[in-house]
């Protein structure tokens, strides 16, 4: 055991905060609503992150990848988090299909997708939370009918982020409607700029629009578009979920030390009247109490990609990293705004940091709900982990 | 960064969890904890302890010790602490031994320590002092009187919270004295008395001890005092936490176990989400805290130890207080184990200053330098 990196690591860390302080200058200011030359920018980000083999770090080199292991692509994230910079563009794809495609896809998809996937020139978006059926992913309605060789797929998806700038959609559908319903579910692969695919974007609390709805009315796609076999569906979504919650949350945490520092910095920064945040007894406790929280997760994070680097797969019990990260970023976002007060609680790109603690204020409520509910997290520790009797 | 641990690891766990499954089973508590005057007396456990060397874990191969790091102690501690074995582990490994090691002739003291022989325990706390070991503002409690002699110090008055005190061949007692904390060991029969103090936690006896004009030798010059004493409140801090992580798992899986079988309107009350949920977080605690251990068992240093303390101690009075809730009537019933673990929690809750207290500490490093 220790607490260093592995000279490999520590080796790999320097060789991407080298490329980092060179390259960084191409990286976009990541704004909450990115203009389009933004995100033009953001993918040509990606497509040098890709370039200099950072994208698909933990990916099999076979399917494109480095075929390194989970603590070299932590070491990625910290260093790009630590930097102020983004990570590549194309998020849903890298983190949640990507992967899927590398455990289920044929060798035709495989082929298809990933090397879009890595260069960002295909955008992905998840089609998994529709009105009718939330935490209940299983019971999702959007049907995918058999009609010759292709399915003709009808429904309502929502919460899809990226899904303005999507090429593709991992779909969970229903194809089997006279199967119990975990055993009815399949998983599609949608072209989105097929007829009879719209995307509306849905407002969020912070003002921007930053996911959507997706309506898919008679869209037609090619029998072979489906990962895994029909009926898998339920699995194969697992398998994003469970990448989404413990990968995915290896770079929320380090989002978070980043954030943490954010906040460190209000706290000792000087007021024009010569006090600081820092010498109040009630900010004080909090910003510790939370540094001790961070710090927490910061361990576990770390014993999390040990694990993984040792199976090769996220388990359930990476599920505590995302549940505990959502927390205490909210818990974060409370402090930097008692710290700041009324200044808090202003928004745009004139105010206070560009506006980053209005907004991650608000934002972070949705953390708590993304990608698993808390309450759907802690019912996952209580039987996946604890295996507790299953209350449904 | 490897926090996996190896092999050995897993076998020292599994030794240590077998033995103290062997010496305290559940079952047993009432004979072992409610009995006599005092549990932590049955010699053939601490014996045994020595064979298998888990007294010196940490200390130095040429102080007769394994030589081992702090991972193997934390690992020690996560068992004692998960089966509540009735032996003064905690006393003699964190509390004495880093006083001792840190003595002029340690190669005389340390040894029989290590292998059994002798045993002493720390008498640094009294009157209304809050917490075991103090702070490094406040490192040593008034109330010891130094008299006599430089060659033949006596001390009087008077240490509570004396813990495991009945059997100790000696007495360590850190004194305040103008050139600053100094350490003074007493022959446990140059006390005037010793008795025991009706504290809730049985498990770990904890006694009143008074000295008047006791013989008594300067163990820690002041130079050397404050350094060793910092090293206590290091190892108190993290070891406690071990424990703590211990105390917490078995909780949870006590009351996992219960809630899994125990039915209320015709269903195990674990399907409630009201009931799950808090077993989850119990579990996230543990994991939590588990995480700390290992960091700070990796490096000891102040930040790390008080940052462990201040979220696995609470945690496992939480685990403990959930436990009861969760069990119900039962819960709150003498024959439950669940109270022993409980106050068990308290006082390691109790050993070091309170959690706001350390983050005080805490914060002074992180914002103020």
């Amino acid at each position: 055991m220790k607490l260093e990196d592995d000279p490999e690591i520590a080796r790999f860390r320097g060789e991407v905060r080298a490329w980092l302080a060179e390259h960084g200058d191409l990286a976009p200011l990541v704004a909450a609503e990115p203009s389009e030359d933004e995100v033009a920018r953001w993918r040509a980000w990606s497509r040098a992150i890709a370039g200099a083999g950072y994208a698909g770090i933990t990916w099999p080199e076979d399917a494109g990848g480095r075929g390194l292991t989970y603590a070299h692509l932590e070491a990625w994230q910290s260093e790009c988090a630590g930097a102020g910079l983004p990570d590549h563009f194309g998020l849903i794809g890298m983190d949640m299909a990507g992967p899927t495609i590398v455990d289920w896809g044929t060798a035709e998809q495989r082929a298809r997708f990933l090397p879009g996937i890595l260069s960002a020139a295909e955008i992905w978006c998840q089609g998994f939370s529709e009105p009718g059926s939330g935490s209940d992913l299983a019971g999702a309605r959007t049907r995918a009918v058999l009609d010759g060789d292709e399915w003709v797929i009808d429904g309502q998806k929502v919460w899809s982020s990226f899904a303005q700038w999507a090429d593709w959609c991992i779909l969970v559908a229903r194809t089997e409607p006279d199967a119990p319903k975990h055993q009815g579910l399949s998983v599609l692969l949608v072209d989105m700029s097929l007829p009879g695919v719209e995307v509306r974007p849905l407002p969020q609390i912070t003002g921007d629009p930053e996911f959507n709805e997706i309506f898919f009315s008679g869209v037609r796609i090619p029998r072979a578009s489906m990962l895994g076999n029909r009926g898998d569906g339920w699995k194969v979504a697992l398998t994003t979920l469970d990448y989404e919650r413990s990968t995915h949350g290896i770079a929320l945490s380090a989002h978070l030390m980043a954030e943490l520092e954010g906040v460190g910095r209000l706290l000792r920064a000087p007021r024009p009247d010569g006090a600081r945040a820092a010498d109040d007894p009630d900010l004080r406790d909090r910003y510790t109490a939370l540094w001790v929280k961070c710090h927490a997760l910061r361990f576990t994070n770390a014993r999390i990609i040990n694990q993984l680097d040792r199976t090769g797969r996220p388990g359930p019990e990476g599920t505590i990293a995302k549940l505990h990260w959502s927390e205490v970023n909210q818990q974060l976002a409370a402090l930097a705004r008692d710290v700041l007060g009324l200044p808090a609680l202003v928004s745009g790109r004139d105010a206070l940091d560009a506006g980053h603690w209005s907004y991650h204020l608000l934002r972070t409520r949705g953390n708590t709900i993304e990608a698993g509910t808390s309450e759907i997290l802690r019912n996952i520790i209580a039987e996946r982990v604890l295996g507790l009797p299953r209350a449904r | 960064m490897d926090l996996t641990p190896t092999s050995e690891h897993e076998a020292l766990r599994e030794v240590v969890a077998a033995f103290v499954a062997e010496t305290t089973p559940p079952h047993r508590f009432a004979e072992i904890f409610d009995g006599g005057d005092d549990p932590a007396t049955d010699p053939s456990v601490w014996a045994r302890l020595a064979e298998m060397g888990l007294l010196g874990l940490s200390v130095p191969e040429d102080l007769g010790g394994a030589g081992a790091g702090l991972v193997e102690e934390t690992i020690l501690f996560e068992e004692l602490g998960a089966g509540l074995l009735p032996a003064p582990v905690f006393s003699t490994v964190a509390l004495c031994l880093p006083l001792l090691v840190a003595a002029p002739d340690a190669p005389d003291l340390v040894p029989p320590v290590v292998d059994g022989s002798r045993r002493y325990a720390l008498a640094a706390t009294g009157g209304h002092a809050p917490s075991l070991v103090g702070s490094a503002e406040d490192p040593v409690d008034p109330g010891i009187l130094v008299a006599g002699p430089a060659e033949a110090p006596e001390l009087s008055g008077e240490r509570t919270w004396v813990l495991d005190a009945a059997g100790a061949d000696g007495l360590l007692v850190p004194v305040a004295t103008p050139a600053g904390p100094a350490v003074y060991l007493v022959d446990a029969d140059a006390a005037t008395s010793v008795t025991r103090m009706s504290a809730i936690d049985r498990t770990q006896p904890a006694f009143r001890v008074q000295f008047s004009r006791a013989r008594a030798r300067l163990l820690l010059a002041p130079a050397i005092a404050s350094t060793a004493l910092a090293t206590v409140r290091r190892r108190t801090a993290l070891l406690a936490s071990a424990e703590a992580v211990g105390i917490s798992r078995r909780m949870l899986s006590t009351t996992a176990d219960y809630c899994s079988t125990r039915t209320q309107f015709g269903r195990p009350i674990a399907t409630y989400q009201g009931v799950s949920h808090q077993l989850a977080d119990t579990y996230i605690d543990v994991e939590l805290a588990r995480s700390l251990v290992l960091w700070a068992a990796l490096e000891p240093t102040d930040t790390a130890t008080l940052a462990t303390a201040v979220e696995a101690l609470p945690a496992a009075v939480r685990a403990s207080e959930r436990a009861i809730q969760l069990h119900g009537g039962i819960g709150m019933t003498w024959d439950a184990v669940l109270h022993r673990y409980y106050k068990h929690a308290l006082l390691r809750h109790a050993l070091v200053p309170r959690p706001g207290l350390l983050r005080a500490a805490l914060a002074r490093t992180l914002l103020d330098t």
